[in-house]
């Protein structure tokens, strides 16, 4: 399985039955690691639910985060709900944001499909570049803010800081 | 990325900005609390989204709506919060462990006994399309998709169990919330029990990794699967729909029932009970997208089938 397809799966919660990781899970962010000259990646999945009525669907806290190595492989997993939980303060029970963020609310479902699929294809590149440059390409860090919500910003600022930097650095402009 | 209806490129975003932003709260807690709190008493019809996130904090208005985003307009004019009681129960979510480490260990008696009497009649099957086509029920709840595939699947074999009974079964489980959805590799276990529970001849069965001769062996035998897959693929309105109108997040998964395999003039066709939409009663594919959208998901499929006369589906 090639790890874009790997990064699909667990963002569609295809997995979701050997560790509970579903509901809204952006593609991930990566984690440097030196020691093996590549990177890995971090998956955060976000408590959803929709209006029975309107069938809206909001977005609610982070209820557990996944790590893959560079191979794709899973090596940590933990379930906020059981224990370590890093957001303590923050209520299951409230709704941070709302499905879909405006700058992809009007693009139709194939474009936005086609868009995420391409940002997933990206990472294989990107996996050994990052640990020593702590950049990202400008094309991918484009292409990220785009198709992720921005409600997984500030969780990332915490849970991975070196990718929060670089995917935040000002887009350079041309002349 | 995409420019604004009003021409030229969308502000640049700042994230150095919001960044330093963040810094300004004590705890991230408190800015998110405070940014939930705005929601719940967000109302639409009075003002738009901007305006009320002007009167939270300019500066946040600012960065979320006119850097962070292209298009700052909030869609839609409902108060999408009108039906929700952010207090009640249903929205404390169980533990995973209850949700995901199912034991059957289900006490069906309490309702199933009193729901369907004659639910070990002789079970039958017509595989007929029209007959599967009959059968096609929308679903009554935004995550029970593969509740009601499966009250589809059992319609057909003539047990009229209801869309709630399975929806009960599934929750005694511990392999369906209706917040979160189904596990559905649990879905064969679930139903064994209940079928063992109930002397009913038949037998639920996983499939991983099929293959298409695997299921058109299935519908020759008048067997009609369910199958999990990303329903953003194989939605007819993909194309010219947009997210906003899409029900969900298109990344998420998705449970149909596989009712026949086509040869149209264009390539094979997978025919669909898709109780999700409701065009979904028979929804014809094309094989290729049917097939891209199920392998996001491991080429899943629960068959139920007669059990022959020594007890072997």
């Amino acid at each position: 399985m090639t790890l874009a397809k790997t990064i699909d799966r667990v963002c569609k919660g295809a997995f979701s039955d050997e560790v509970p990781f579903s509901g809204y899970v952006p593609p991930p962010a990566l984690i440097p690691d030196p020691a093996h000259k590549s990177s890995g990646l971090l998956f955060i999945s976000f408590v959803t639910a929709r209006s029975p009525q309107t069938g809206k669907t909001a977005i609610f806290r982070p209820s557990a985060v996944l790590r893959l190595n560079g191979k794709g492989k899973l090596v940590a997993f933990r379930n906020y709900r059981e224990a370590g939980d890093q957001f303590p303060s923050l209520r299951w029970s409230k709704p941070l944001a709302m499905w879909p963020h405006p700058a992809v609310a009007g693009m139709t479902v194939k474009a936005y499909t086609e868009k995420r699929d391409a940002l997933l294809e990206m990472y294989e590149a990107e996996l050994p570049r990052f640990p020593a440059s702590r950049a990202l390409s400008p094309g991918f860090a484009e292409s990220w803010r785009l198709i992720a919500h921005p409600v997984v910003l500030p969780f990332l600022k915490e849970l991975a800081p070196h990718f929060y930097k670089a995917v935040s650095a000002p887009v350079a402009k041309a002349a | 990325m995409e420019q604004g209806e009003g021409g030229g490129a969308p502000p640049a975003m700042d994230y150095a900005s919001f960044e330093s932003y963040l810094d300004n709260f004590d705890t991230q807690s408190d800015l998110f609390d405070a940014y939930a709190d705005l929601m719940q008493s967000y109302d639409p019809s009075a003002m738009s989204w901007g305006e009320q996130l002007a009167l939270f904090d300019p500066d946040f208005a600012q960065m979320v709506l006119e850097a962070s985003y292209d298009s700052p307009a909030m869609p839609g004019t409902e108060n999408i919060w009108a039906d929700m009681d952010f207090n009640a129960d249903p929205w404390v979510l169980p533990p995973e462990q209850a949700l995901y480490q199912a034991e059957m260990q289900v006490d069906f008696a309490p309702y199933l006994d009193a729901m369907q009497p004659d639910a070990t009649a002789a079970v039958t099957a017509d595989n007929s399309l029209a007959d599967a086509l009959s059968h096609w029920n929308q679903q009554d709840h935004p995550y029970s998709c593969a509740v009601a595939t499966t009250e589809m699947i059992l319609d057909g074999y003539g047990l009229d169990f209801s869309e709630s009974d399975i929806a009960q079964v599934f929750q005694d489980a511990g392999i369906y919330d209706p917040q979160q959805g189904t596990a559905p590799t649990e879905i064969d276990e679930t139903l064994n029990a209940l079928f063992e529970h109930q002397g009913i001849g038949l037998e639920a069965r996983e499939l991983d990794n099929w293959q298409v001769s695997d299921l058109q062996e299935l519908l020759d035998k008048g067997v009609r699967p369910l199958i999990a897959l990303d329903a953003a693929e194989t939605w007819p309105g993909s194309e010219t729909s947009t997210l906003n109108e899409f029900m969900g997040i298109p990344d998420s998964g998705h449970a149909v029932q596989l009712i026949a395999i086509e040869d149209g003039p264009d390539g094979q066709v997978a025919v669909l009970n898709d109780p999700a939409a409701p065009e979904g009663k028979g929804m014809r594919v094309p094989m290729d997208t049917f097939l891209d959208a199920c392998d996001d998901f491991g080429n899943l499929a629960i068959a139920v089938e007669q059990k022959a006369a020594g007890g072997e589906a």
